[in-house]
């Protein structure tokens, strides 16, 4: 097996780990979510902005494996899609959402009220901009910056809160958000495999790293 | 000579928004309600914008200097107001959750004012801060029978028609109307002349009744 053939089994590995795992994950969360709301009788926020985050990645993941894996070539969707955060195609657009939907998790984990909806009306506001005059300039800006400041805060707050999904969230968009900056083709296909391999650990709620303290 | 008309006027305005604040902080001093704290800053920011008003047509100057691409300076003040009233309604609403809206709200609204040359956004966002805010108000005060929610609500309904027919004589005497409702809210008219006490009507009428039954 030469380099080509593992860096071909790696990639669609990924794909496969991203159509497969991913989904998987968000429905056990889902699950979750659902349950608590017949106990409790309402949704719990986090939870459900968690579900936001990971039902965003599902279907990211899906989509690129119908645009990469063989059989299923989709020239209309591959246009659609886009390459990049730089704009707002299928792409752009759902990981503007992710990272907004991270930015408002700190927001109500940290109980800045003002603030919990600051993240979806600017990126909802930055949208309905696009749809009305074409401009969309600043998507990418505000990608790396509400990303950064996101995983800044969700290092913040799972460790000031001594909260596992903060801290879980703040591990996955590294890997996910190095995926994006790094260069390097193999680098990024092996972080693919493991935030996938991450977020079902996660998702199954075996990621307790503040398990004793909260006891 | 119109000039001078629109100063005499805007004159009366000011000098009537000056007696509202002084009433609502005379008021808030008895009574301590943080509305009326609330009514006198959004009447201090109204009365800024007086000012500039009152220098444009006593000395002619033009506030409709373009800024960047579109915008002009007399549409940044609007924005800037409208925020402040948008700001106002969700304090007293109590929804601090909303409370960054209006500011993200008017920075893309400044943005698209830059990139096109429409004032329909701006115009419909005017109708909707202020009609919006305007019924909550007067649905509002009348259920509490508060006057000075009454006034709010019928300074932003008349203040809302004269920014929605964008004609500058209808504004400037919309305006002062606006700012006489304000007044008489604050003053206590609508508690004492409008909301009708029905105990103590009752009361009244059961006491003529009475007198006439006696007589008879």
């Amino acid at each position: 097996m030469d380099i080509t053939q593992i860096d071909f089994f790696i990639t669609q590995l990924g794909y496969y780990f991203n159509a497969i795992l991913i989904p998987v994950a968000t429905a056990i969360i889902g699950r979750k979510l659902v349950k608590e709301k017949k106990v409790k009788g309402a949704y719990n926020p986090i939870r459900a902005l968690i579900f936001g985050i990971f039902l965003s990645f599902s279907v990211l993941g899906i989509i690129e494996f119908f645009l990469a894996v063989p059989p299923f070539e989709l020239s209309l969707l591959q246009e659609w899609f886009g390459e990049g955060i730089e704009s707002f195609d299928i792409y752009g657009f759902i990981i503007g959402t992710m990272v907004t939907l991270g930015l408002t998790m700190i927001f109500y984990a940290n109980r800045w009220e003002p603030l919990y909806y600051s993240a979806m009306f600017v990126y909802v506001g930055m949208f309905i901009f696009y749809l009305l005059t074409g401009f969309d300039a600043w998507l990418e800006t505000y990608i790396m910056i509400t990303g950064a400041i996101g995983v800044v805060f969700l290092y913040f707050t799972g460790f000031r809160v001594k909260d596992n999904g903060a801290l879980g969230l703040a591990i996955f968009f590294t890997i996910a958000f190095g995926t994006i900056l790094i260069e390097d083709h193999m680098v990024t296909q092996i972080s693919i495999l493991i935030y996938s391999v991450f977020i079902l650990i996660f998702s199954l709620g075996y990621f307790k790293p503040f398990k004793e303290v909260r006891a | 000579m119109a000039e001078i008309g629109f100063l005499i006027i805007e004159i009366i305005y000011f000098v009537l928004g000056l007696m509202t604040i002084f009433t609502t902080i005379k008021n808030w001093k008895t009574n301590k309600n943080r509305m009326l704290i609330a009514v006198s800053v959004y009447i201090a920011a109204v009365l800024v914008r007086s000012v500039i008003d009152m220098a444009v047509y006593a000395f002619s100057f033009d506030i409709d200097i373009t800024v960047v691409g579109n915008l002009t300076v007399g549409m940044i003040m609007g924005f800037i107001l409208f925020t402040i009233q948008l700001e106002f309604m969700f304090y007293l609403m109590n929804l601090p959750k909303l409370y960054t809206l209006p500011i993200i709200v008017s920075t893309y609204l400044i943005m698209g004012r830059i990139l096109v040359d429409s004032s329909m956004p701006f115009i419909i966002y005017a109708m909707i801060t202020s009609y919006g805010s305007a019924f909550f108000l007067i649905k509002d005060g009348r259920k509490s029978r508060n006057g000075v929610a009454i006034g709010m609500g019928l300074f932003f309904l008349i203040w809302g028609l004269g920014s929605t027919f964008q004609i500058e004589v209808l504004f400037v005497i919309l305006r002062l109307v606006a700012m006489i409702a304000l007044l008489l809210g604050a003053r206590g008219f609508y508690e004492k002349y409008v909301f009708v006490n029905i105990e103590e009507e009752q009361k009244i009428m059961g006491t003529w009744i009475a007198k006439l039954v006696v007589k008879e």
